[in-house]
């Protein structure tokens, strides 16, 4: 797109103003004031117009209103031509005050082309460029701010990178839009934890909270049900109860009506029987009849005659005068006596039979210093015979040894032989012929080599051991006679020493008596200690019998033996006094019976004279004089007889009057009818009430605890039918509006859901952005470094060689010609402000729709540096312009100088405004005076 | 003989959305179309009343409620009323029909099976009570009459054929055919629990005769039914409905402000009264700061307002001319629009969401 003129038809100062550009770079150069920024702004809004909204308009718009609406005219109009890249010339026209008539006119064919770049109402030229009117502002204009913001900050290279890589520079950068979105996610969302206070720990709590309230209410509610169930129960059985305690007061009201009814006509009956009132009594003998009672009870209760037989009681008494008494001691033999008794007997009889068993003493005294076996061993030693010389023993050692000694004469001869022959060899050699002497010498030294030097002597081997062997044999024997021989000898010493025969048998007689001698010692010692020990036993049995008569009182002077046949007898003495003492209790009974037997007899003689005389005595006051007991009886039984008949009358009489009495009371007869009468009147009216005219209830044998037992079940029910209604009327009070709470409820799962809603929106959001912003960077940055790496060394007069931007954050790096990486924000300023410019132009290719070009607005970019710099940027546009157009605005000499050398028609324009006092709408257009 | 029907009272229903006082209000309202359903009985001077179930919610009726309405019938004296409890009034030792000393003229269905009434000579009423909150065998299962003459049912139960257009969410209790009604030898049968109101040749669903929520349909009305003796049935409807209640669409295109919204929604609703529902449809300026939780503040007028997104509600973002665009808001768009695991409003939320979050905005959270 090249914008090729601007008409005003009043903006601001302007009116029936035309500015006219050049395709590559012009400049509208101006002091202040002359309306640099005047026609900045017509040229912008020429070309993108104005948003058409309803109501109100921001302070920025409202601010532009202000400062280019005409000063004097209603017709508040530009417009603008362009050529795009297709070939398309466009005509725009605004109207900014009305937005009415504003369009887009291909000027070629005539034909309205707004639909084509629509845009909030109003035709927008920067949407031919795939712009529109905000991005293009933040796309293409630049202004001295801007650079300025680089030179300052110069983190804000990079930021105005990200915000032109997230919106076209619009709004925010991405990251800033990130911030954004987890503040809001803090503010609004929060975190579900425990003390905290954002609205999704809010909402969880009041949810629950909610939750709880709804439960409660519905328990309650479901509790107030079944309370009221419960008590509707409850009442039902009280009514049940009420009714079968009133069915039971209406029987027992009825009973009581027709008793009262049968009551009354006795009372009226009883009450005719007895008009005089109470009965009098007929009889005032009491006290005679007590008497008459009192005598026939006497006369037949009178005791009966009896006399006891056998001994009297004063022969009796006699009897038991001339009893011995009971003697003291043992009556039998006490069991200690008894067995301390079969004690001694048996150590007494043990005694005697062993005495009889003592051996006799013994015989013979023994050798003195000779044990039996020494005897035994001499008589054996005596008793041995010398044994005898083996005869032919001898002759053997003879002829052994005559062997012997011609075999060593053999030997002898042989040797002298040799030596002759040695000799004679020895001789032929040295004088002879030495082959017969030497043959000789050598038998010789053979014979006696073989003679001399052999070890048995030369003899044969049989010959010298026989001889040996027989030598032996004879010596043994010699030996063993010899000792046998001594030993006999030294014992015949030792007998006669000791006085005793050496004959052999009279040893061995002397030494069997002295073996039964022992053994007869042996035994008496042996019976010797029996003995004793029998004696002890039978002092110990002694003892023993003493102490157990003692025990019993005897005092034990002589043998016990004898004491004990004492005891015995005196044992035997005793009991036969015993036997007859004891009669004496039997006795004395007998006696105590006799005479109590004796005194009765006597007391029913007394009281059958007392009996009798009372029957007399009533029978004379009775009129009943007869002249026997019997008769008398008789007429006292016959009177008592007349008086209980006359009795039992007037009782009966006065048992009626009793019941009469007992009917009314304290009442009269009249008030008795009056309470029958109350009784009837109700029990019709609990019948009444009973809804019967006859109550249908079985009354019990007990009617009285029947009552009680339905008044108390009543009384048990009704208590309980008003502690559940209480407990009902209590919870209906209590009660929470179970919808209330379900609504309650329902608002804060409704509040937790939008609140999750929305914390699931921005976490999604969050993720696209995040997806988006590292794509589009990744994208952007190669086109953004091919760009300026194009441009970096004719700019930087090949100072910097190569550029990077970082994918992740879009930090701009430059590599120095000594191949050093530097970050391009903080090169000079120089260098930034043309990186920055670069940038700006590889930003607006980026944006740019394909196959477009967007032109560059440069506001007095170039006024707050030197002349170098100015120089070089002013450089670096003329060069961009050959690409695009560029339109800069500046009030310096120093550009205008620069133009006046180096801008060329009809390329390039340089426009002079007119100073501030001239009329605004003139303008000195130079282009035309620049040369070719 | 001429009955007056009424069902779906559903006294003491919980009203979510409305607040507490509407909610409050409405539930009283409730109460008063009791009121003027036995109001209109005496009225048309009919020869009984009679309800076909839901009268009430058993876990949410107060006492005050079940005082209310043993009192309202035994007003009526000598009129017989029938009751035959519903799936949310069932009866039970512990429901309102139990608890209640109810006066003379009150007969409640109390088995769950059809049992009859003699209501004049020769004329049979029929009813049964749901003894559970579910699975209730459909009435009509195996029954037939078992004399002569004129046969009325009275149940709640769910006929088929109108399932389908009580809308999604009504779950049929006591199924029935209609064809079972004349297999049953019932010349008619009055009908309760199908909230839409249905006058069929051979039973009458009169619907709740107080609107118990948006978008009901039909008129809320009682019936009251003629029956001859010769089984014919003529019904006329009377309309009840006290509650005055509104859904509206309101078309915020053009609203460039949230003033403009503000001012555009007054206007719709100034004349109104009782309750509404406003649904905000159109193509609203990006610039439009809008939180429909914030435009439910209740005009005197009204008693509840309540302002929902509608789906047709959109932003007016040109979407397809920024995804041309070669930045990130662009790529953004592209992808959002492209996902496959969101549906519409959770896409329309997340584009209008990030796209506010790169305009700097501060009101992130989206309709």
């Amino acid at each position: 797109m090249r914008i090729e003129c601007v008409k005003a038809r009043a903006f601001g100062r302007l009116v029936d103003a035309e500015l006219r550009l050049a395709p590559g770079l012009t400049l509208v150069h101006g002091a202040n004031e002359a309306g640099k920024s005047t026609w900045h702004d017509a040229l912008y809004v020429g070309l993108c117009g104005r948003r058409r909204v309803r109501g109100g308009r921001s302070k920025e718009e409202r601010d532009f209103e202000e400062s280019r609406r005409p000063w004097s005219r209603e017709d508040w109009q530009v417009a603008v031509e362009i050529a795009l890249a297709d070939g398309r010339r466009i005509g725009l026209r605004h109207d900014l005050d009305g937005m009415v008539d504003c369009s887009a006119t291909d000027l070629a064919l005539g034909r309205d082309v707004s639909a084509e770049i629509m845009n909030d109402g109003t035709p927008d030229g920067a949407k031919f460029l795939g712009l529109d009117r905000r991005t293009f502002l933040a796309t293409a204009c630049v202004r001295q701010t801007d650079v300025l913001g680089v030179l300052e900050d110069p983190d804000r290279l990079q930021e105005h990178l990200q915000r032109a890589a997230a919106t076209a520079g619009r709004d925010e950068t991405a990251g800033a839009a990130l911030n954004r979105i987890d503040a809001y996610l803090s503010e609004h969302v929060g975190v579900n934890r425990a003390g905290a206070t954002k609205p999704l720990r809010r909402a969880l709590e009041a949810v629950e909270a909610a939750e709880r309230s709804r439960d409660r209410a519905t328990a309650d509610h479901e509790n107030y049900l079944r309370l009221a169930a419960a008590a509707d129960e409850a009442a039902a059985a009280v009514e049940g109860a009420s009714r079968r305690l009133l069915a039971v007061r209406a029987a027992l009201a009825a009973g009581e009506a027709r008793g009262g009814r049968a009551r009354l006509e006795r009372v009226r009956s009883l009450a005719k029987r007895f008009p005089e009132g109470r009965p009098q009594a007929p009889l005032d003998d009491d006290t005679l009849a007590q008497r008459v009672s009192a005598a026939l009870s006497a006369w037949e209760n009178r005791p009966e005659l009896r006399r006891p037989g056998g001994l009297s009681a004063e022969e009796l008494r006699r009897e038991i005068a001339g009893l011995p008494v009971v003697p003291d001691g043992d009556l039998d033999v006490h069991e200690s006596v008894n067995l301390a008794a079969q004690e001694l007997h048996g150590a007494r009889t043990a005694v005697e039979l062993h005495r009889a068993t003592r051996p006799e003493a013994p015989a013979a005294d023994p050798v003195a210093g000779l044990s039996v076996d020494e005897l035994r061993e001499l008589a054996h030693t005596l008793a041995q015979v010398e044994p005898e010389l083996d005869p032919g023993l001898a002759d053997r050692v003879d002829q052994a040894r005559d062997r012997v000694r011609s075999l060593e004469t053999r030997r002898r001869v042989a040797m002298g032989i040799g030596a002759l022959l040695a000799l004679a060899g020895g001789a032929g050699v040295l004088w002879g012929p030495a082959i017969v002497g030497a043959p000789l010498c050598a038998c010789g030294l053979a014979v006696l080599t073989w003679f001399g030097v052999r070890r048995d002597d030369g003899l044969p081997p049989g010959a010298r051991s026989e001889l040996r062997r027989v030598e032996v044999a004879l010596a043994s024997e010699q030996h063993l006679a010899r000792v046998a021989r001594q030993r006999r000898d030294r014992a015949r010493e030792r007998a006669e020493s000791l006085g005793v025969p050496t004959d052999p048998a009279a040893l061995r007689t002397r030494a069997d008596e002295e073996v039964a001698a022992a053994a007869a010692t042996r035994r008496l010692d042996e019976w010797e200690v029996r003995h004793g020990e029998l004696c002890q036993r039978l002092a110990r049995a002694e003892n023993r019998a003493v102490e157990a008569l003692g025990a019993r009182g005897v005092c034990v002077q002589g043998p016990a033996e004898a004491e004990l046949s004492d005891y015995r007898r005196e044992c035997q003495r005793r009991a036969g006094l015993s036997h007859a003492a004891a009669r004496r209790s039997g006795l004395e009974d007998q006696l105590a019976a006799r005479e109590a037997s004796e005194a009765s007899l006597a007391e029913a003689e007394l009281a059958i004279d007392s009996a009798r005389r009372g029957l007399r005595e009533c029978a004379e006051r009775c009129g009943a004089a007869e002249d026997t007991d019997e008769t008398r009886v008789l007429g006292l039984v016959g009177w008592i007889q007349a008086r209980r008949l006359a009795l039992e009358a007037h009782g009966a009489a006065v048992r009626e009057y009793a019941e009469l009495d007992q009917l009314l009371g304290d009442s009269s007869l009249p008030e008795f009818e009056d309470a029958t009468e109350r009784a009837e009147q109700r029990a019709e009216q609990l019948c009444r009430e009973l809804g019967t005219p006859e109550p249908d209830v079985m009354l019990e044998d007990d009617p009285t605890a029947q009552l009680l037992r339905l008044e108390r079940e009543e009384r048990e029910t009704s208590q309980e039918a008003q502690r559940l209604r209480g407990q009902t009327d209590v919870r209906t009070l209590q009660l929470q509006g179970v919808p209330e709470a379900e609504e309650a409820l329902e608002a804060a799962r409704a509040e937790l859901s939008r609140i999750e809603t929305l914390s699931q929106t921005l976490a999604r959001t969050r993720g696209y952005l995040v997806s988006a912003q590292e794509r589009v960077y990744r994208s952007i940055a190669p086109v953004l470094a091919d760009t300026l790496r194009a441009w970096l060394p004719r700019v930087t007069g090949s100072r910097y060689q190569d550029i990077t931007l970082d994918p992740a954050t879009l930090e701009v790096r430059v590599c120095e010609a000594t191949g050093a990486w530097r970050p391009a924000a903080r090169l000079s300023h120089g260098t930034a402000e043309q990186i920055y410019l670069l940038l700006r132009m590889a930003l607006a290719s980026h944006l740019t729709a394909a196959g477009e070009s967007c032109p560059l607005l440069l506001d007095d970019v170039t006024v707050q540096t030197d002349a170098a710099r100015t120089e070089a940027v002013l450089d670096l546009l003329h060069a961009v312009s050959r690409e695009r157009q560029v339109i800069l605005f500046s009030q310096e000499a120093e550009v205008l100088a620069w133009a006046e050398a180096r801008l060329l028609a009809p390329d390039d324009a340089l426009v002079r405004l007119a100073p501030p006092e001239m009329p605004a709408d003139t303008l000195s257009h130079a282009a035309d005076t620049l040369s070719d | 003989m001429r009955l007056l029907l009424f069902s779906d009272l559903h006294l003491d229903a919980p009203f979510a959305w409305a607040g507490p006082r509407a909610a409050s209000a409405w539930r009283q309202r409730l109460r008063e179309t009791l009121a003027s359903v036995a109001e209109l009985a005496m009225r048309l001077g009919v020869d009984a009343l009679v309800c076909g179930g839901d009268l009430y919610e058993h876990e949410r009726f107060t006492p005050d409620t079940s005082e209310f309405v043993r009192g309202t019938f035994e007003r009526l004296g000598s009129l017989p009323v029938y009751l035959a409890p519903g799936n949310h009034d069932w009866l039970g030792p512990e429901s309102m029909y139990a608890l209640n000393r109810w006066s003379e003229n009150v007969h409640i269905f109390r088995e769950d099976r059809l049992m009859p009434v003699e209501l004049a000579d020769g004329l049979t009423l029929w009813g049964a009570a749901h003894r559970a909150p579910a699975n209730t065998d459909g009435f009509l299962e195996g029954f037939r009459v078992d004399r002569d003459g004129v046969h009325v049912a009275l149940f709640h139960g769910s006929e088929h054929g109108s399932l389908a257009a009580q809308g999604s969410g009504k779950v049929p209790h006591a199924p029935f055919a209609a064809l079972q009604i004349q297999r049953a030898g019932i010349q008619h049968a009055l009908l309760g629990h199908y909230h839409q109101p249905r006058d069929a040749e051979y039973f009458t669903y009169p619907g709740n005769p107080d609107p118990l929520g948006f978008g009901e349909q039909g008129e809320r009305a009682a019936v009251e039914v003629r029956v001859e003796s010769d089984g014919r049935v003529t019904r006329e409807r009377h309309v009840i409905q006290l509650t005055k209640i509104h859904d509206l669409t309101v078309d915020l295109t053009g609203c460039a402000s949230q003033q403009d919204v503000r001012d555009h929604l007054r206007a719709q609703i100034a004349s109104l009264e009782g309750l509404a529902r406003v649904t905000l449809v159109g193509t609203l300026a990006t610039q439009v700061d809008l939180r429909p939780r914030e435009l439910s503040e209740t005009p005197a007028a009204l008693e509840a307002l309540t302002v929902r997104a509608g789906a047709e509600l959109c932003v007016a973002y040109d979407y397809d001319e920024i995804e041309m665009e070669p930045t990130v808001r662009g790529a953004f768009v592209r992808d959002v629009r492209a996902a496959g695991d969101l549906n519409d409003e959770e896409r329309r939320a997340v584009l209008v969401t990030g796209l506010r979050a790169l305009e700097g905005r501060d009101d992130l959270e989206a309709l």
